[in-house]
């Protein structure tokens, strides 16, 4: 820099000038306001120029009609005409050229340009322009390959289930979540406030995640957050405030529809006089004459969520800091649902001298999410509940709803769900340069986490009819107020150090690099819980009855320590090769089975160096790449993790935490897992519940990368292909071992799963003129799965899915329609023909489902339907994602707008979600369409009530194609002129509108959203729909 | 070359930090022992022996004899509890939940047993040596126990009596079911040389002498040995510490009853540990769900007061068909019109309102949750001319007019009304063998053995006797000794003494009456009240095997008002050539390649 401006001075006074000089100063700032200092600026075509100070402050003496370059290092250069101004103020985009892009990788960062491995990167302003509150959901359809699959509306649990490339393994699902770094240490993408992240990177094959081994199988998310840098302070407020409602809902008949189909199901149920009377409209909705839509009651509220971020960032030379601070509510669109987040960080950096660097990062959050009760108790009661059924009184008071079940007074009562997390993070982490190239950093990071959850049930008071007896129900219909408490502790230990060398040797670049890695995980659950509260206000433990204390725990804990390197060498930046090495060594498992390699090899060829392509106008730039690797997956499943009421615990996606299985390798004898009742008293039992497997090993993932990277015409148009094969191998299978000996499965290393895909992006960035500046990025990728080997099994056992040697991964498993039974199909006596097969699930009749009798237990069709005409009839993978993003900016204005589609999952609904009258249920009006002596070509069979039916087999007629294009996000911005901010010493100001999920286009049956839960039964929060005004302001 | 020198101690570093393996790697589950260091004490043997308690009382939603029972002719399951209603209707496949949760919970008792037998010996030096022989004592009861029920709801099964490895994992064939009776006879005699005729109350649950030769006469008469089924009833017969009848049939099943000495087996339940479902799943609107509801073919079973079946008594009076009816009747379901859980009971339409009870006087009329009304109707109280509109919620109630007053819990379905805690989480005992089974026993065994004496007639009377014990009502005493007679009795004796217990699936099999039984439209009683149901005035037929035929009788689904005829709650099918065995879980057979078979029909 010194050089630089010494070269600049030289200029000045060694020249002369002709034409008539003009002071011009100014300010030059990046997008966000924040002051650029250092920044060169030369008037065009001489040699006149200037170096702008600390503060982006500058001052030059140019002709009239000069025109400024302004340039700077990992910013673009831009240009403006003087025109006689002597004030000028320039906004420099962080727009990195070409070569000097800079992207996180394991451990380090690399030249984009260099990269050999599939990363794919998203910035700051991507994540940050969209108003959510889990950042997950925020990477829908931005990165190709990348799946984020928001299933829930529910506040706090809406964020996104991420899967790179696919589900690549058998078992629990969350053996399919990427590995997610937040600044090196493994954590929660949702637990971030998105204005303090810097850049994504998502690594997708093994040459880019293989430095992280066993984890890496399902690709690796880094996410750095915001540093300070050097220069002026500056202060940044972003708020938003929306307003969210559910995007679709189940549609249900009104009174009149429901009795008009229920005669169907049973004539004579409702008479004649009973329909004329609601024929007439006359006083129809009222207590006499009941017509509740319990959907539209339970989702009433109007939810509002508002966001406020303050942070502070910038240093000097020897200590820069980034600090923030935010708050995010969101209320829901049922009664008493709100989430909260607080969220601090404080990243602070220190230079002690030139060889020694210091970070130390403090992160803490709490997060407090509440509801009036599970859902099962609230929507799929409103899901169920017939419109008959009075929620409002005539005079406003609460009605009887189901024999005092009432879920509009439940969601309105004073029992109360609240879950409050707590997490704190330190992250210190030294970096010694002792010589030159070489640098030894070591972090240490212990992150702290604790989850309690505070259930107090109590019960709300309804009326028999208006003016009549009051009832108060208690614990929310399940019987005496109770106060559950659970507390979920974690610690997690993590140590790494890492060694860099690097060395150019002409045209020769080698870098090494090489660490070791620690990481301890200890949790512990405890429970305690009385009932019988006297004074339902007071909800402390001890204010239960004593006699109904209850109390329970365990704890558990993992560690895994690792060796890694990798080795870079490039020639000209034209042949690229790097080798990755992990050596890990997990406690899961035995010794001698407990440490294994995963090597991985990539190459690059940049072809637009050659000299023959060097000086193409419209190829800016072409690379050809190609990597193998193997990764590693030692994650145990077994259930999902339950709580005390026998409730699934949640995700912040809205998915089941599972439960992790730490000891599969020695027969563990559990100690009151079996507990009895002797002599009146409880007795504590143990029992070993699953067969041990001591020679158990890893997963070994193995992939194979091919992929393009090409920029033309200025570098305005880019494509970036990939196609792969992801192998994974000796999954973690249950092994199949007969149910008689009386123990769970224990995991084996057998099957073996293919991904065959292709990620492809393509992408246009121009500028019309000097203020108009679009752009249109198209995101696809597509994938095949499946099964190669399921440990010499042809399948798992089936269930609802099934796991099949040749077929996708849990393909939807049930019988095959051919139709409805009609009237000719039975003799006089109500007998079937003989000709059919015979039904083998029960009596049926005209009107009933038609299996097709495909198979028997030989597998050819044995003239009888049974479980063996059973085959795959539908997907539950989603093959196809593709992502669209539209933006354009004039002047002040941007507009910005995305879309993303999905294809190939089939959705099966049941229960309330899918079966009309079920279990005393309702029915929803695209089932309308069903079989009656006089509608014999209907969509759907004949209705019946009851809790189980032959027509209620898993079979075609539930399954529904998901496949869907959504509007995820329209955003409208408008930055305020800067004439008008300087007045007030804003650097920056932008305000803004945005709304998501506006719109969605899909086959599902209507009301039904495509991304509702597989084999779902009607407990979900349908996705939300937000809409969205907001402010970013920078001092 | 300083470099190296850098070199060298950050390498030194970096294996200081790297010795971690201890504290990263060697690591043990901190809550659980491992198999390599358990079974070495008496006190660890009884954890393990408590691990296999466990596992007898299977509990899914309800306890596993309700639910056994509501696959029978006894009642409907309306509300699918446990998923039976596959079983009834003919939809039994391999892999309903159903036959899958009996096989493996019982297998994994069976599992339990036996690894606390291959093991125990480790801890044989460190036991007291009279209470390590009764653990194992008691692990062979248990074992057998879980096998008597496997083999009788599945027939020839995997005989596994040892613990097992992955590494020595053995796919086991059927063994044929007498071979596995006989073994099982042979362990529960073992166990009964062993084991005190009774436990004290202190440790009432585990199992005794008793309790060991009753199951065995239950297994050998269930087999047809009505030899040994006499012999081991006699066992506990002139055991030293005879058993006696509970003098109070329907307070047996309160918990007046529990302890007492006529139950010989029992399952306890508290909350934190374990509870059961049984009193929401059968109770009333009156706090319960009434999911599990006696049928009308059930009522019938009764006998009246004179010993006779309704349909060859001239005294029964269809008019008033409660009336002089044999006292279990009442004492085990809950009648209309009369009292039960603190409330008349009233099912008919036009009781929107009723009588809360306390202390048998009339104290509150209270909205019916009963009544069987549609939506929309106001309805005047006749009693006070209080105006009611009904809700529509009440189509869904007992459907058969019927409720199972038998361990439902009365107290805690009352207790629930006024925030009690819920009868979700009863802790009501209940009760796996009886001394009542033992004479029954013990008179089927003579009867079909040919053997008949007054000691036949004794135990049945005693049955008898007791169940008119506390009305004012002598009771019929048997005197036949023809054996033809003798069998019609006894099988009605058990089919009304044992109702809701758990043994009536195991009774219709052997007697290979189920074809018949489980082969008919199950029916309640009048949907639309039981004021007028003397208008309906119709009286079944009652054969040799007490199936009970309606032919003739008017039948309906239910409807919304005006009717009088019986409501049709299930059509009910049975295949004699398969459903007399439950089939083999799938996943057994597919674990096995088909080494274990399934069952013919399957």
């Amino acid at each position: 820099m010194k050089q630089a401006i010494v070269c600049f001075l030289f200029t000045v006074f060694g020249f002369s000038q002709i034409s008539a000089q003009i002071t011009v100063s100014g300010t030059v700032n990046d997008e966000q306001g924040v002051p650029i200092p250092g920044v060169n600026i030369v008037e065009k075509g001489t040699t006149n120029g200037i170096v702008a100070d600390f503060d982006g402050n500058f001052s030059i003496e140019v002709a009239e009609d000069a025109t400024l370059v302004f340039s700077s290092i990992g910013y673009g250069t831009i240009e403006k005409s003087v025109n006689n101004q002597t004030t000028i103020n320039a906004t420099m985009s962080e727009e990195a050229s070409l070569l000097d892009e800079v992207v996180v990788v394991g451990y380090g960062t690399q030249k984009a340009v260099n990269l050999t491995g599939s990363v794919e990167t998203v910035k700051a302003d991507e994540i940050a322009k969209q108003p959510v509150a889990q950042a997950s959901q925020a990477l829908a359809g931005l990165v190709p390959g990348l799946t984020a699959t928001q299933s829930s509306g529910q506040p706090g649990a809406d964020g996104a289930a991420i899967r790179i490339r696919g589900v690549g393994t058998l078992g629990n699902g969350a053996k399919n979540n990427p590995l997610i770094l937040v600044d090196g240490i493994p954590d929660d993408i949702n637990g971030l406030d998105p204005s303090d992240i810097e850049s994504i990177s998502v690594l997708k094959d093994a040459s880019a995640s293989a430095i992280y081994g066993s984890r890496a199988a399902n690709g690796v998310i880094l996410i750095t957050t915001k540093r300070g840098k050097e220069g002026k302070i500056s202060t940044t407020y972003n708020t938003y405030v929306g307003i969210q409602s559910v995007a679709q809902n189940l549609k249900f008949m009104d009174a009149l529809g429901y009795m008009e189909a229920f005669n169907s199901a049973e004539p004579g149920a409702f008479s004649e006089e009973t329909l004329n009377q609601y024929r007439s409209g006359n006083g129809v909705g009222t207590e006499a004459l009941p017509d509740t839509d319990w959907v539209d009651l339970l989702f009433s509220s109007a939810a509002i969520q508002q966001y406020h971020s303050l942070s502070i960032r910038g240093g000097s030379e020897k200590l820069k800091t980034a600090s923030s601070i935010s708050f995010t509510d969101q209320e829901g669109n049922i009664a008493n649902f709100d989430f909260q987040r607080y969220n601090g960080r404080f990243n602070i950096d220190y230079a002690l001298s030139k060889k020694l660097d210091v970070a130390f990062d403090l992160n803490f959050r709490r997060e407090v999410k509440s509801q009036p009760a599970r859902l099962q108790n609230l929507t799929r009661s409103a899901y169920r509940l017939q419109p008959l059924f009075i929620a409002f009184n005539d005079d406003g008071t609460y009605g009887s709803g189901f024999g005092g079940s009432n879920p509009i007074a439940l969601a309105n009562s004073s029992a109360k769900d609240e879950t409050i997390s707590n997490y704190f993070r330190a992250l210190a982490k030294v970096t010694y340069r002792p010589f030159n190239n070489f640098s030894v950093s070591a972090t240490y990071a212990p992150q702290f986490f604790d989850r309690d959850r505070d259930d107090f049930r109590a019960g709300y008071t309804y009326y028999e009819g208006s003016g009549g007896p009051a009832i108060t129900t208690v614990g929310g219909g399940v019987g005496e107020s109770s106060l559950f408490k659970e507390t979920f502790t974690t610690f997690q230990d993590n140590f790494n150090a890492v060694a860099n060398w690097g060395k150019e040797f002409g045209d020769h670049n080698v870098s090494v690099l090489g660490g070791y890695e620690f990481l301890k995980f200890n949790s512990e659950i405890w429970t305690a819980s009385r009932r019988g509260f006297v004074l339902d206000e007071f909800r402390g433990l001890d204010n239960g009855l004593p006699d109904t204390q209850l109390n329970s725990g365990s704890s558990t804990l993992n560690g895994l320590e690792s060796l890694f390197g990798r080795f870079n060498y490039s020639y000209k930046d034209k042949y690229l090769l790097e080798a990755n090495v992990r050596k890990d060594a997990s406690s899961r498992f035995a010794k001698g089975y407990r440490s294994a390699t995963f090597p991985s090899f990539s190459l690059g060829w940049v072809v637009s160096e050659e000299n023959f392509l060097k000086d193409s106008e419209t190829l800016n730039f072409l690379k050809f790449r190609a990597s193998w690797g193997q990764l590693g997956n030692q994650f145990i499943f077994s259930a999902n993790q339950t709580d005390n009421n026998g409730d699934t615990v949640q995700g912040a996606d809205g998915s089941a935490v599972a439960q992790e299985v730490n000891f599969p390798y020695t027969s563990l004898f559990g100690l009151g897992n079996a507990n009895a009742v002797i002599g009146g008293t409880p007795v504590v039992g143990g029992a070993q519940t699953v067969l041990a497997n001591s020679q158990l090993q890893w997963e070994t993932g193995e992939t194979q990368n091919i992929g393009v990277d090409a920029k033309f015409l200025n570098s305005r148009l880019s494509f970036t292909g990939e196609y792969y094969v992801r192998k994974t191998k000796d999954i973690l299978l249950g092994v199949t071992i007969p149910t008689s000996v009386g123990l769970d499965a224990p995991v084996q290393n057998a099957g073996e799963v293919w991904n065959t895909g292709y990620d492809i992006s393509i992408g246009w960035n121009d500028m019309i003129g000097e203020d108009f500046r679009y752009g249109i990025n198209l995101n696809y990728s597509g994938f095949d799965n499946e099964i190669k080997d399921l440990g010499g099994l042809d399948q798992l056992p089936p269930g609802n899915t099934i796991n099949k040697v040749g077929e996708e991964i849990g393909a939807i498993y049930g019988l095959k329609v051919e139709g409805l039974y009609q009237e000719s199909d039975f003799d006089t006596d109500g007998n079937l023909n003989s000709a059919l097969p015979s039904p083998g699930f029960g009596a049926i009749q005209a009107g009933d489902i038609k299996y097709a009798d495909i198979s028997g237990p030989d597998g050819i069709p044995d003239g009888a339907i049974t479980n063996d005409d059973r085959t795959i009839i539908g997907s539950n993978i989603t093959t196809e994602n593709w992502g669209l993003e539209l933006f354009s900016a004039y002047k002040g204005l941007d507009l910005s707008i995305s879309l993303l589609g999905a294809g190939g999952r089939d959705v099966v609904l049941e229960g309330d979600a899918g079966w009309a009258f079920y279990n005393a249920g309702k029915i929803q009006e695209w089932q309308g369409d069903y079989w009656t002596p006089d509608n014999t070509n209907a969509e759907y069979p004949r209705l019946t009530p009851g809790s189980s039916h032959s027509n209620w087999r898993v079979n075609e007629t539930w399954m529904h194609d998901a496949s869907y294009v959504r509007l995820r996000n329209v955003t409208l911005g408008y930055k305020l002129p800067r004439d008008f901010t300087d007045k007030f010493n804003i650097a920056n100001a932008r305000i803004y509108l945005s709304g998501q999920n506006l719109a969605t286009w899909d086959n599902m049956p209507d009301g039904i959203d495509p991304l509702t839960p597989q084999f779902s039964t009607g407990s979900f929060y349908p996705v939300t729909k937000v809409f969205t005004m907001g402010l970013n302001v920078t001092f | 070359m300083k470099n190296i020198k850098y070199i060298i101690i950050l390498s030194i570093g970096l294996l200081v930090f790297g010795s971690c393996e201890d504290n990263v790697l060697n690591l043990e589950d901190p809550g659980s022992p491992t198999d390599a260091t358990f079974f070495r004490t008496e006190a660890q043997l009884e954890v393990a022996l408590t691990g296999i308690y466990e596992q007898i009382n299977y509990v899914n939603a309800v306890p596993f004899p309700q639910l056994l029972d509501h696959t029978t002719d006894y009642a409907f399951n309306r509300g699918n509890v446990g998923g039976t209603i596959v079983a009834t209707t003919g939809g039994l496949t391999s892999t309903e939940s159903l036959v899958n949760g009996f096989w493996n919970n019982f297998y994994t008792g069976v599992q339990r047993a036996n690894n606390l037998l291959t093991n125990m010996d480790k801890a044989a030096d460190a036991s007291d040596p009279n209470r390590f022989e009764q653990i194992k004592a008691e692990a062979l009861f248990l074992r057998s126990l879980f096998y008597s029920y496997l083999t009788e709801l599945y027939g020839d099964v995997p005989f596994r009596t040892e613990v097992t490895s992955l590494e020595e994992l053995e796919i086991v064939a059927r063994t044929p079911k007498a071979e596995i009776v006989a073994s099982i006879i042979s362990d529960l005699q073992e166990a009964a040389a062993i084991l005190p005729p009774t436990q004290p109350a202190t440790e009432r649950g585990r199992a005794s002498a008793n309790a060991a030769n009753a199951l065995i006469s239950r297994i050998a008469l269930y087999n047809e040995d009505y030899e040994l089924a006499e012999s081991a009833a006699l066992k506990v017969m002139n055991s030293p510490d005879t058993p006696s009848l509970y003098p109070d049939y329907e307070g047996l099943f309160t918990d007046a009853g529990v302890g007492s000495s006529e139950v010989l087996f029992d399952l306890s339940y508290i909350n934190g540990t374990k509870t059961h479902g049984l009193s929401q799943r059968q109770g009333s609107r009156f706090g319960g769900w009434c999911q599990l509801v006696p049928a009308q073919q059930t009522v019938d079973s009764y006998e009246t007061i004179n010993g006779l079946p309704i349909d060859e008594d001239p005294e029964y009076d269809p008019a008033n068909p409660f009336e002089n009816r044999d006292p279990r009747l009442a004492a085990t379901i809950a009648l209309p019109n009369r009292v039960w859980t603190g409330h008349i009971i009233q099912q008919h339409s036009d009781s929107i309102a009723t009588w809360r009870i306390e202390d048998g006087v009339k104290v509150e009329r209270v909205f019916n949750p009963n009544s069987a009304n549609p939506a929309g109707r106001t309805i005047v109280d006749p009693y006070d001319g209080t105006e009611y509109v009904t809700g529509g919620a009440n189509r869904f109630t007992a459907f058969s007019g019927y409720f199972w007053k038998k361990f439902s819990d009365a107290p805690r379905l009352l207790g629930s009304l006024s925030g009690g805690p819920s009868p979700l989480q009863s802790e009501q005992t209940i009760y796996l063998i009886r001394y009542a089974e033992v004479l029954l026993n013990y008179a089927e065994a003579k009867i079909e053995a040919g053997s008949i004496d007054g000691s036949v007639l004794n135990a049945l009377n005693s049955v008898r006797e007791r169940a008119y014990a506390n009305s004012a009502v002598p009771f019929p005493a048997v005197s036949t000794t023809d054996q033809a007679e003798l069998r019609k009795i006894v099988r009605r004796e058990r089919k009304v003494e044992f109702a809701d217990e758990g043994l009536r699936l195991f009774d219709i099999k052997r007697w290979r009456i189920a074809e018949k039984v489980l082969n008919t439209t199950l029916l309640g009683g009048p949907a639309n009240g039981f004021s007028k149901i003397g208008d309906l005035g119709f009286v079944p037929n009652i054969d040799d095997d007490g199936h009970i035929d309606y032919t003739g009788a008017p039948t309906q689904p239910r409807v919304e008002l005006g009717n009088l005829d019986y409501r049709e709650l299930e059509e009910r099918t049975f295949d004699a050539g398969k459903h007399y065995l439950w089939p083999i879980p799938q996943a057994e057979i597919d674990a096995t390649e088909k080494v274990v078979t399934q069952n013919p029909g399957y």
